[in-house]
């Protein structure tokens, strides 16, 4: 396991930059802190979609990158990467490629591209920082946004279930993890791990957002952590054909161990009208959830 | 599958070819190592061609059927970032599924170079022959060339990747479907070596650690569009040198425009295919009294201004026959004419869904106009 003290004694200085345009608080911003601390001692292009990164990363000429960023059209980046990554073995080239996009750009819009490059096994990692709605455009709803959440699309709270995007990669036969900043070494490691196997690999980083899910923005790391202890979100890992569950999520896998998951949704906006039978409707998904991942354990 | 004993590029020899067999040779010659694709009728046979042909060159080329043509360009667009020479080939809704990143392909100033096999775009459904794909892809800073047989259409392909890689913007080469796409002539194949000295082996700029099209604000927004602007016109020349030394190594030249008895009061000016008619429609006139000559645009971006001013000063009449339907003003090509020439442009409309453009129809619209009238041909 891999500490503080190990990602330190690599460098103190940050690889992406502090004062960058991103919001206080922005779980996105931190997902890429971690993300180019792990990745430090590769040459790495990321390839970034439409999404708020297209913004935080700053406005030209300055970046908050120091490693280097490709942008894209919304619905291109897993192809663009797949051109990069190809064109990079063809010149024996030792260099990784990265996708970051956002949930709509990952699940929605960019869907069949991702699909295209998991079924052929292209090489490269492809992580969805999922703040679960289009927050760039200003909180509208995607396949991500969960039951009941509140976006500008869905004054009345999202009617559809969640879209299991991680079993969907699942059944790619590729490599999927799931990742909250809460737990930023397990994260780390993922990193690390996926980025050192051939071939297509996928990771969910779950990525709160202050205005779009309305709570302070000092919250964004407390509310991450409520995720996993209530089991609102797993962490785990999928790797030839079988789940295993990550630390931090090893403790909850019994409903009774599990935070009430009221705790995490009272402290966000969005779930402000949210009802008795809803909450415990998401409860009873959450535990399907569990049984689905222990079924490929 | 294409016969063995046409697989030998280690010598210059003529081999019958079709238009899409042509482009594939083209690209092959042309050390183009990253094909992605997505089939599209009547593109196939290109891109079939293109796969066999990355099996003779293992490890060197890459060729890939993706998901989408949206997936098509936008790998073509990372391999382009990453070094590779890029290619691709599409058509009709395939070409309009991709726009978006055609005009991002343009605005990155990637040297990629796109075949189009012209087809109707639908509805209603036609797999049929029309320029209209090939048209609305006019101001997406691509340098777009229309080659009018087989091998205009080979030779096209090294001189796009050459002028595209100078240049640094990316090249888009059409042909007629299936009138060039599936029509075999014989076609003289440059070899391997005399496209090696024309054609040098693509530099590759490294980047690391550099973002690329991030977001410019208003403050240097309309300044970047001017650089890119001038950049696309300044191509005009990189063009012209390029075609020059293509005819001085391989024997064949090309320029903007084809010209046949110009110096005639009427011009019948069309792209791609019906040239041929054209020029036998323009004799017949001309013997029957209706002096009447044919230029065929062969570069459509750049748009070759002062060469169409210099060609027309003389005539009377121009008469602009399209096989592509824009509604609302003129034709595609009839209204950039009229913004250079005025009134004496007639714009005539035709051929649509892959209606016959024979020599008869060429001189109905010599006739009309002769009359001040323009419209269609039906």
């Amino acid at each position: 396991m891999i500490t503080i003290k190990d990602i330190l004694k690599e460098g103190k200085d940050e690889v992406w930059l502090p004062g960058n345009l991103s919001c206080p608080g922005c779980g996105a911003s931190l997902g890429l802190r971690y993300l180019a601390r792990a990745l430090r001692n590769e040459e790495f292009y990321v390839v970034i979609p439409a999404s708020c990164s297209s913004v935080i990363q700053g406005y030209w000429p300055n970046s908050a990158a120091k490693f280097s960023v490709i942008n894209c059209a919304f619905a291109s980046s897993a192809s663009v990467a797949t051109g990069l990554s190809r064109t990079f073995k063809l010149r024996n080239k030792k260099a990784k490629v990265v996708v970051w996009a956002g949930d709509g750009g990952t699940a929605d819009i960019g869907f069949a591209t991702l699909s295209g490059a998991a079924e052929r096994n292209e090489d490269f990692l492809y992580i969805m920082y999922d703040n679960e709605a289009y927050m760039n455009t200003g909180i509208q709803r995607s396949s991500q946004t969960p039951y009941k959440a509140i976006t500008t699309t869905t004054p009345l709270g999202k009617r559809e279930e969640k879209k299991d995007l991680d079993l969907i990669m699942m059944a790619h036969g590729v490599y999927v993890a799931t990742a909250s900043p809460a737990f930023p070494l397990d994260f780390f490691e993922k990193v690390r791990k996926a980025i050192s196997l051939p071939g297509f690999k996928f990771i969910h980083f779950f990525s709160p957002c202050p205005p779009g899910w309305r709570y302070p923005s000092e919250k964004t790391i407390e509310i991450a952590r409520l995720a996993v202890q209530t089991s609102f979100f797993i962490l785990f890992e999928f790797e030839n054909g079988k789940v295993k569950i990550s630390q931090p999520s090893l403790a909850y896998r019994e409903e009774k161990n599990r935070k009430p998951l009221e705790e995490y949704l009272k402290l966000q906006g969005r779930f402000k009208d949210i009802s008795e039978e809803d909450v415990k409707r998401m409860k009873e998904w959450i535990n399907q959830k569990w049984k689905t991942l222990e079924k490929f354990e | 599958m294409i016969p063995e004993k046409f697989l030998d590029f280690s010598k210059r020899g003529k081999v019958p070819l079709t238009g899409s067999r042509a482009i594939a040779f083209g690209v092959f010659l042309s050390r183009a190592n990253f094909i992605a694709a997505y089939p599209i009728t009547p593109q196939t046979e290109i891109v079939e061609d293109l796969s066999q042909l990355a099996t003779l060159r293992e490890k060197e080329m890459e060729f890939m059927k993706v998901e989408s043509e949206h997936s098509a360009m936008s790998s073509c667009i990372g391999a382009a970032i990453g070094g590779a020479r890029a290619f691709t080939a599409t058509a009709s809704q395939g070409l309009e599924y991709m726009h978006e990143v055609v005009y991002w392909a343009g605005g990155a100033r990637l040297p990629i170079v796109m075949a189009v096999a012209t087809r109707v775009i639908a509805p209603p459904w036609s797999i049929q022959n029309e320029h209209t794909d090939f048209m609305l892809q006019l101001d997406n800073s691509w340098i777009q060339f229309f080659a009018k047989d087989p091998q205009e259409a080979l030779d096209t392909i090294p001189i796009a990747y050459r002028v595209a890689e100078e240049a640094n913007f990316p090249a888009m080469v059409g042909i007629d479907g299936y009138l060039t796409t599936h029509f075999t002539t014989n076609v003289d194949v440059p070899s391997q070596e005399e496209i090696d000295s024309f054609l040098p082996k693509k530099q590759i700029k490294d980047f690391w650690p550099r973002t690329l099209y991030a977001v410019v604000d208003e403050r240097y927004f309309n300044e970047h569009r001017y650089k890119q602007y001038k950049a696309f016109l300044a191509s005009s020349k990189i063009i012209e040198k390029v075609e020059k030394e293509y005819s001085k190594k391989i024997g064949r030249s090309y320029s903007a425009i084809e010209k046949f008895n110009e110096d005639s009061k009427n011009l019948i000016l069309v792209i791609g295919a019906s040239f041929g008619e054209a020029q036998l429609a323009a004799e017949e006139l001309t013997k029957e009294g209706i002096k009447t000559g044919a230029i065929r645009l062969r570069r459509l971006r750049p748009f070759p201004e002062d060469e169409i001013k210099k060609v027309s000063k003389d005539a009377e009449k121009i008469i602009v026959v399209e096989r592509s339907f824009a509604t609302g003003s003129f034709g595609f090509i009839a209204r950039e004419l009229r913004a250079i020439l005025g009134e004496k442009v007639k714009s005539f409309t035709t051929g649509l869904g892959g209606k016959d453009i024979t020599k008869e129809t060429f001189k109905k619209a010599v006739k009309l106009a002769t009359k001040n009238e323009r419209g269609w041909i039906l």
